[in-house]
């Protein structure tokens, strides 16, 4: 129990210590992966659904906890294929502020409903994300560095989630991760309405 | 102790600075500059990463002959790259890394005797893709000697780190990687498939149609690289 939390202390307070990488300022293979892993990074609503979806799946417990964080990735890929591919996808923007809020809503819930309808909640949301991603690909200087450096910030954006999320262990722990989702869920309607 | 050295572990990660690639290279040598060319090849890198963590979790019994077909193809393909007039293989390579990394997603069942041969296709086409440019005479076959060797390193030590990886959670990890590669490829392939329409009204242009424009997350575009397209172009191919 202590390790865990001495484990899940060290990587939140890294995370949240890493400087911020100089993006756009090299070229080829490193600017390709530095652009593609800040491009998640930067954007908030990209950030706290993500997030999101790391503490629903150590909310949820094994085997959630890493299937959902795998489900994710790989839909997302479904839909930034969908947007290198031109295919248009309608109100992406929305649908990534909704991602916020149903999935923070779900954590603020404590919801548990079977694990293929969790996957599936955030499999329809991941092609949001990935569509956004997907539309800027194409401009990248290095596409297959860019996809490298978007795909692993928002592998390490899921592993914060659950790192937060892995204090449902105490009590106290479970609160603050419910008044977390229900953070997330309040920034997403803000996005949502444009107040964000 | 262990999460003191996970916490230096991440500690180094997170505070490490970006890579100087090509200064690097440029310092090493022939020979090293071939060792570490398959690091610095996105494509190969990501077929090593997907070759490595499919041989690892498979265990030590699929390893020993895999590991070396994997250095027979990479052989026959430095003596094809030598040679000369040996096609791109990065489409290839992704299309490969994509289908091993849902393998190991999947953590499916394989015969022993698939994974020799993917081994094998995996070091031909690396071998084949490791030309070295600008590099000619000796110094070209001792940087191909360089790359036929760092691949083989390079796929051994990541096997050997898998391999190692025996806790619950480590093979979670691995698992988790596998996906990492397959959304990689599929990205870079669905890119690859779009690319015939899409890349010479990109590339035709030295400006940016959207310079001034910003992203869906508020961030700046990335301003295109106007003197190096060698990388996006080998990916078109």
């Amino acid at each position: 129990m202590k390790r865990t939390a001495r484990l899940s202390l060290t990587i939140l307070v890294l995370s949240i210590a890493c400087g911020a990488a100089s993006a756009h300022t090299a070229n080829g293979a490193i600017g390709g992966f530095t652009a593609g892993f800040m491009h998640p990074i930067l954007g908030w609503d990209h950030v706290i659904a993500m997030v999101a979806v790391g503490m629903w799946g150590a909310f949820l417990g094994r085997p959630a906890i890493w299937i959902l964080p795998v489900v994710f990735p790989l839909v997302m890929a479904v839909g930034g294929a969908l947007g290198v591919a031109g295919v248009p996808l309608p109100a992406v923007e929305t649908g990534i502020a909704m991602s916020a809020i149903v999935l923070g809503a779900m954590v603020a819930l404590a919801a548990r409903p079977p694990l293929w309808v969790a996957a599936v909640i955030v499999g329809t949301f991941a092609i949001f994300h990935g569509h956004a991603h997907g539309a800027e690909l194409p401009e990248a200087a290095d596409p297959l560095a860019y996809s490298l450096g978007f795909v692993f910030a928002t592998g390490l954006l899921h592993l914060g989630g659950i790192a937060f999320g892995l204090v449902v262990k105490w009590p106290a722990g479970k609160v603050a991760v419910r008044v977390g989702g229900a953070a997330i869920a309040t920034a997403g309607v803000a996005f949502l309405t444009g107040v964000a | 102790m262990r999460v003191a050295q996970a916490a230096a572990a991440c500690a180094l990660a997170a505070f490490s600075q970006v890579a100087a690639a090509h200064g690097s290279v440029r310092g090493l040598g022939n020979f090293f500059s071939g060792v570490v060319h398959p690091l610095f090849e996105p494509a190969q890198l990501i077929a090593l990463v997907a070759l490595g963590l499919l041989i690892g979790q498979r265990g030590l019994a699929s390893t020993q002959p895999a590991a070396a077909c994997f250095a027979v193809g990479v052989a026959l393909g430095l003596v094809a790259t030598g040679i000369g007039g040996v096609p791109a293989t990065d489409t290839v390579l992704l299309i490969t890394a994509g289908l091993i990394g849902f393998v190991v997603l999947t953590a499916m069942p394989v015969p022993r005797q698939v994974t020799v041969v993917v081994a094998s296709a995996v070091g031909l086409f690396i071998g084949a893709g490791s030309a070295p440019e600008s590099v000619n005479g000796s110094a070209r076959y001792v940087t191909l000697f360089g790359s036929g060797v760092g691949a083989c390193v390079w796929l051994l030590n990541l096997v050997g780190l898998v391999q190692g990886a025996g806790r619950p959670w480590m093979r979670i990890g691995v698992r988790v990687a596998g996906s990492w590669v397959a959304a990689c490829a599929t990205l870079v392939i669905a890119l690859w498939i779009a690319g015939t329409s899409r890349v010479p009204a990109s590339l035709a242009t030295t400006t940016d149609p959207r310079q001034g424009a910003t992203l869906s997350n508020g961030s700046a575009p990335m301003p295109k690289d106007t003197t190096d397209l060698s990388v996006p172009l080998r990916v078109w191919r």
